[in-house]
């Protein structure tokens, strides 16, 4: 068989694209062909107010899973040595500056990938039930600085097609007490809410995946915490001390598994010794490349915004 | 004998009348759209391949946003615009080309940060399709064979065309086709790639 006969063979049966995805590619070329309709000029956030939003911020890793975990979900937690780290992580959160949720959240990270070089900076606006609400990447420049004006790469776009579809999750309604949070996103997890739509997998899984959303965003100081309490509940938690953000910066990290011959994949949620704020997170996924690959991340800047697409 | 093909699935108002737009939209910017309708779903689906459906929506947009920028350099005796269009979604892949297909896709979903589309069941595939040796091999390809290779075997598009999109001779897409199928083939396991150099 001839080499390209076999490529045509192997080419992914990929859907087409979405009428929503069209529609948004017709709408910025129509954009484009009305110069007189600018877009509105945007301010960039001094580099210190972005620090600062970074410091306060504590997020984590967000994990899709494909596969099925054959243990019993919600029964068991995590590791002692993980759950030590998260309660004294709850006591520190407890102890943070009062936060108000947004009714979007805005969040910059720098990201790696294994064997790449170059670095991405990217944006991401979450929904105030965590799900993602719209996402761009642009390329890093020197220093770790993010040119998120660069027109060539991706810029940010919409997700899926209503703002909000989910006013029912919004983190304001969440209870702040461990046990309750934990009965409520279990029964999130159950009944598909608070869920990106194509987050599957077992309960335990979802569970993790919604914290670690959650935990991006900016959070009051007694849901973050119990956000941290609830997470020592979640079977498979593990901490893994000496991980490092793709900044380099110095970390001790949660970590879960999914243990699954389908899905090997294991996601970290690195934060700072001490101080528990978040730094980045680390998803390696072994698929029989002779490495490893990973994805590396750092987050730069997290901010409430009231809409998606506006930065901070 | 690769070159020449039936390709059933080409639209017959693609192959013809492209330039009609164009050139009207040189007047009236929104006529431009009518080269979008007609041609982003196959856009889409090339983007997609390489890279994964979320790419492909950004890239999708992107690669007709850049024509329309530069439609004003558009030849206007070439009726089909497919090549030129193939050829600028081609350079826009080219800047994920270090995030190859499985692993970008994979990797990127596992971070969560393409995780807002229905799209799990289409991820699944192209990872699962793109595994393997033949994936490996793909992976280690140099872009200038990869590229006219997944354009002929992808894209559908003829040596010649992918010469325009390439913007090289078309002896130059012959021979790395060869070179690339030759490397391709030594990946696999087969023959010494120097017996076969010739072909077409």
């Amino acid at each position: 068989m001839d080499e390209i006969a076999l490529l045509r063979e192997a080419a992914p049966d990929v859907a087409p694209p979405t009428d929503a995805a069209l529609r948004a590619g017709r709408d910025r070329l129509t954009a484009a062909a009305r110069p007189a309709r600018r877009w509105a000029p945007r301010v960039p956030r001094p580099a210190a107010l972005g620090l600062l939003a970074g410091a306060a911020a504590v997020a984590a890793a967000v994990a899709i899973t494909m596969a099925q975990v054959v243990a019993p979900e919600g029964h068991g937690s995590a590791t002692a040595a993980a759950a030590e780290v998260l309660r004294d992580a709850a006591a520190t959160a407890r102890n943070g500056p009062p936060v108000k949720p947004g009714v979007y959240s805005y969040i910059r990270e720098l990201v790696v990938f294994s064997g790449e070089p170059e670095r991405q900076c990217q944006e991401t606006w979450l929904r105030r039930d965590g799900s993602m609400a719209a996402v761009g990447a642009s390329s890093e420049q020197a220093g770790g600085r993010c040119e998120i004006h660069d027109p060539g790469h991706r810029p940010p776009t919409l997700r899926g097609d209503d703002s909000d579809r989910h006013p029912d999750t919004d983190v304001s309604t969440l209870p702040t007490a461990p046990s309750a949070l934990r009965e409520r996103l279990y029964s999130d997890a159950a009944h598909g809410r608070g869920q990106n739509p194509d987050d599957k997998g077992p309960r335990d899984q979802l569970v993790f995946t919604r914290i670690g959303r959650l935990l991006r965003m900016p959070l009051p100081p007694e849901l973050r915490a119990a956000l941290f309490q609830t997470l020592a509940t979640v079977p498979g938690v593990d901490v893994v001390r000496d991980e490092k953000d793709a900044f380099g910066r110095q970390g001790i990290a949660l970590a879960r598994s999914f243990g699954d011959q389908g899905n090997t994949a294991r996601v970290e949620i690195i934060l700072a010794p001490g101080t528990y704020r978040y730094l980045g997170m680390k998803t390696v996924q072994d698929m029989g490349a002779p490495a490893p690959l990973t994805r590396l991340s750092a987050l730069l800047t997290t901010a409430a915004v009231t809409r998606p697409l506006q930065r901070p | 004998m690769i070159g020449i093909r039936a390709r059933p699935d080409r639209p017959a108002a693609a192959a013809q009348g492209d330039a009609e737009p164009i050139r009207r939209s040189l007047a009236e910017p929104d006529a431009f759209t009518a080269l979008h309708d007609r041609h982003a779903p196959a856009i889409h689906r090339y983007v997609a391949r390489r890279l994964g459906p979320d790419a492909a929506d950004d890239l999708m947009a992107e690669t007709f946003l850049i024509a329309f920028r530069k439609r004003r350099r558009y030849d206007l005796a070439r009726a089909d615009a497919r090549p030129w269009l193939y050829g600028i979604a081609t350079r826009l892949v080219a800047r994920h080309r270090k995030a190859e297909t499985a692993r970008y896709l994979l990797l990127e979903r596992l971070g969560g940060e393409t995780a807002a589309e229905p799209v799990d069941s289409e991820a699944r595939v192209s990872a699962q399709a793109l595994r393997g040796p033949l994936a490996r091999a793909l992976a280690d390809l140099p872009e200038i064979y990869r590229e006219p290779l997944l354009l002929v075997a992808w894209a559908d598009l003829t040596y010649e065309e992918v010469a325009a999109a390439l913007d090289v001779p078309v002896g130059t897409v012959r021979s790395r086709l060869s070179r690339g199928r030759a490397r391709l083939r030594t990946a696999l396991g087969g023959a010494d790639p120097t017996e076969e150099d010739i072909d077409g």
